[in-house]
């Protein structure tokens, strides 16, 4: 009962007028309109996007089995399916050790937005007072709510959002503390409306704020559009190699004429979401690099100030490549090698 | 507030306790460094003095705030060493000194910060192996010395020490079948106890996880001349005296070499006669003529510290059990050459 009363009330991710919620759904008495409860899961959604590390003939047969008996058991039975690094990927909770850097606290209402395999909000659900967490595809929140069943979390709220319009959160302004966005924005580009991912993935960054209270934070773990990854080929969202390095008009050009689609998954150099998280305006933004990446934040390095990344490479890093002992013989330590850093991890301020 | 904010404020609050005698910085850069992975490890940051750029602390909080075992056994090995170990020698090398703090009721390690880089990256040949093995080892030695307490392998010492971890891991992993627990490996240790019941060896204080990624190094021109041993939450304070020296050479044969799985390297590089087997025999011989245990009594005890490590890498802390068969083919491969040596 106590833990309801703390809960937010859900609005209509439309009009915003708070939501009168009824057995098996949600009724917006402005619009007229009723969201389905689906699964236990409040469906804020009339599309769905279906993504899964298991593969679509399997997906299925996994979300049912992790509902009739325990997510583990229904992970360990097709973890030969997915092979190792996946499986670790999708049980490491250590891939939310980025929180030492947000405000969070027995008091802290937090949103995950792309909680996708549910590591990060497992592990932030005992530091904070409630999580909530938002995806585009039904089948992974039921399986995220087989998970959080196993484990006895009773602070941790689970919804479907619309993937294919600008971001529509279900909450009132100014409700919550912490907004994480591991992993996502660069996806939301890719929603299927006729206006430019640029501007979607701006509209959501507003979104966000408008929910965020006076000085909330939002975490955002992102790829480097230039990084030595992106230099060298490596094919990041599933584009094409080395495409994503040229300006947007020409990637977009190139990618319709190869793939018949349009570039959609943008992602930005330091300076570019500099930019697009001032147009949004957030304040005080402070730039990390996740090491090895945001999917595994093993460090957390802080940009500022500058000798960090140098102590660093210099102290820390326990390579012993040859290469390694060559560019530190160069100096390379000095120089701003974040610029070619694999992804960033963004602190801002509402 | 977040972590960071609450780990430099806890700083400042205990510095006297990580510094003593000293001023506290100003202001402090926060750093989230690399931690074991498993739900119930701790989260580590260092944190460093702004204005001189040095590592001043360390912070181990609980990833999960329920689960506080590891930081708790640590900070308990840290007051051990700081009331038992008086001598500055052996004290130079063990950041001993911190404070366990409670803070709304999610309890914090805080460290003085151990100097230099990881010994790991500095293992690239066999001279800059020796060099440090020259350094570290006698070292090793002064520690497990000190106060070390003769005993005879008899009745419960005998018991403690040698019966029960054996019977624990039967009753654990004796059920594998023998393709990963050899048919001489179950011989042997069935009869481990009656081979050493009489021996006298000395019990004293293991880190428990003594190896080069837990060691930190500071060179001056190309020359070592500091070392930190670090993460003591495996610390014993009376334990055979096999663990230390035999993980020490056992996971660091794993970084020489290279892209063997590690059997294969502990087998090449430490069971097969060369070099490294030549250090680890004579760190052995330096144990017998300081009495901690003789040779063979330490080799025949060997096997135990496998069977400690399957325990450690299953516990909750580390949650490493996809290793434990690695431990098992090590057990069987250091089983069959101590076997051939016998004959």
């Amino acid at each position: 009962m106590t833990a309801k009363l703390n809960k937010i009330k859900y609005v209509c991710p439309l009009c915003k007028t708070d939501l009168i919620e009824k057995e098996t759904s949600f009724l917006c008495k402005a619009c007229d309109k009723l969201w389905p409860i689906e699964y236990g899961i409040p469906k804020f959604a009339e599309s769905e996007l279906q993504y899964s590390v298991f593969s679509s003939d399997i997906t299925d047969k996994v979300t049912e089995l992790a509902e009739r008996t325990t997510w583990q058991n229904a992970v360990d039975t097709y973890a030969a399916t997915i092979g190792a690094y996946t499986y670790s990927y999708i049980n490491d909770e250590s891939r939310a050790d980025f929180h030492v850097l947000l405000p969070l606290g027995q008091e802290a209402t937090v949103l995950d937005i792309g909680s996708g395999w549910g590591n990060i909000a497992i592990s932030l659900s005992s530091w904070c007072k409630h999580i909530y967490c938002g995806d585009v595809s039904m089948t992974n929140l039921r399986l995220l709510r087989s998970r959080m069943r196993d484990r006895d979390l009773h602070n941790v709220s689970i919804f479907q959002y619309e993937p294919n319009s600008f971001l529509r959160l279900p909450f009132p302004d100014a409700s919550v503390d912490i907004v994480l966005l591991n992993g996502v924005l660069e996806w939301m580009g890719a929603a299927v409306i006729n206006v430019s991912p640029a501007r979607i993935q701006l509209e959501a960054l507003k979104e966000i704020r408008r929910v965020l209270k006076p000085e909330g934070v939002i975490y955002i773990g992102i790829e480097n559009r230039y990084s030595e990854s992106t230099l060298r080929g490596q094919r990041i969202h599933g584009e094409l190699p080395f495409v994503g390095l040229l300006p947007r008009i020409i990637t977009n050009f190139i990618t319709k004429i190869v793939r018949g689609q349009e570039h959609r998954t943008y992602i930005y150099t330091m300076s570019g979401y500099r930019k697009l998280l001032g147009r949004a305006g957030y304040k005080k933004i402070d730039f990390y690099i996740p090491y090895p990446s945001y999917h595994y934040p093993n460090y957390m390095i802080p940009l500022e100030p500058s000798w960090v990344k140098r102590f660093w490479v210099e102290q820390l890093s326990v390579s012993r490549s040859k290469k390694y002992q060559f560019f530190k013989s160069l100096g390379f330590s000095r120089l701003p090698f974040h610029w070619l850093a694999y992804s960033f991890g963004i602190r801002c301020v509402k | 507030m977040s972590m960071e904010q609450t780990v430099c404020n806890l700083v400042k609050q205990h510095w006297n306790d990580l510094h003593p005698n000293s001023k506290p910085p100003d202001s402090f850069v926060f750093f989230k460094i690399a931690s074991k992975t498993s739900p119930n490890a701790a989260i580590i940051a260092m944190l460093f003095d702004a204005r001189n750029r040095r590592p001043v602390a360390v912070a181990k909080i609980p990833r999960n705030p329920q689960f506080t075992t590891g930081i708790e056994r640590e900070y308990e090995a840290m007051t051990d060493i700081r009331n038992a170990i008086n001598d500055p020698r052996i004290l130079a090398h063990i950041p001993y000194r911190g404070v366990l703090t409670d803070n709304d009721g999610i309890k914090i390690l805080l460290q003085a910060a151990g100097v230099g880089h990881p010994m790991v990256r500095e293992m690239t040949s066999q001279k800059s192996v020796e060099a440090l093995y020259e350094q570290i080892l006698p070292w090793m030695y002064a520690f497990h010395s000190h106060e070390a307490e003769k005993c005879v392998l008899e009745d419960d010492i005998l018991n403690n020490f040698v019966k029960a971890p054996i019977e624990n891991f039967m009753a654990q992993f004796g059920h594998v079948s023998s393709d990963i627990l050899s048919s001489d490996a179950r011989q042997y240790f069935s009869e481990l106890p009656q081979k050493v019941k009489g021996q006298v060896v000395r019990l004293c204080r293991q880190h428990g996880d003594f190896n080069a990624h837990n060691t930190l190094v500071e060179y001056d021109s190309g020359r070592l001349y500091n070392f930190t041993l670090i993460d003591w939450e495996d610390y014993t304070t009376r334990q055979l005296p096999v663990h230390d020296l035999n993980h020490f050479f056992t996971s660091n044969s794993h970084l020489l070499g290279g892209y063997m799985k590690p059997e294969e390297s502990y087998l090449s590089i430490l069971l097969n006669d060369g070099w490294y087997r030549n250090l680890y025999i004579k760190a052995i011989e330096e144990y017998e003529t300081r009495g901690l245990i003789d040779k063979n009594t330490f080799f025949t005890l060997t096997p135990l510290y496998m069977i400690k490590m399957c325990f450690c890498v299953s516990d909750s802390q580390r949650n490493q059990q996809n290793t434990i068969k690695t431990w098992i083919k090590r057990m069987n491969l250091y089983i069959n050459r101590y076997l051939l040596d016998a004959k």
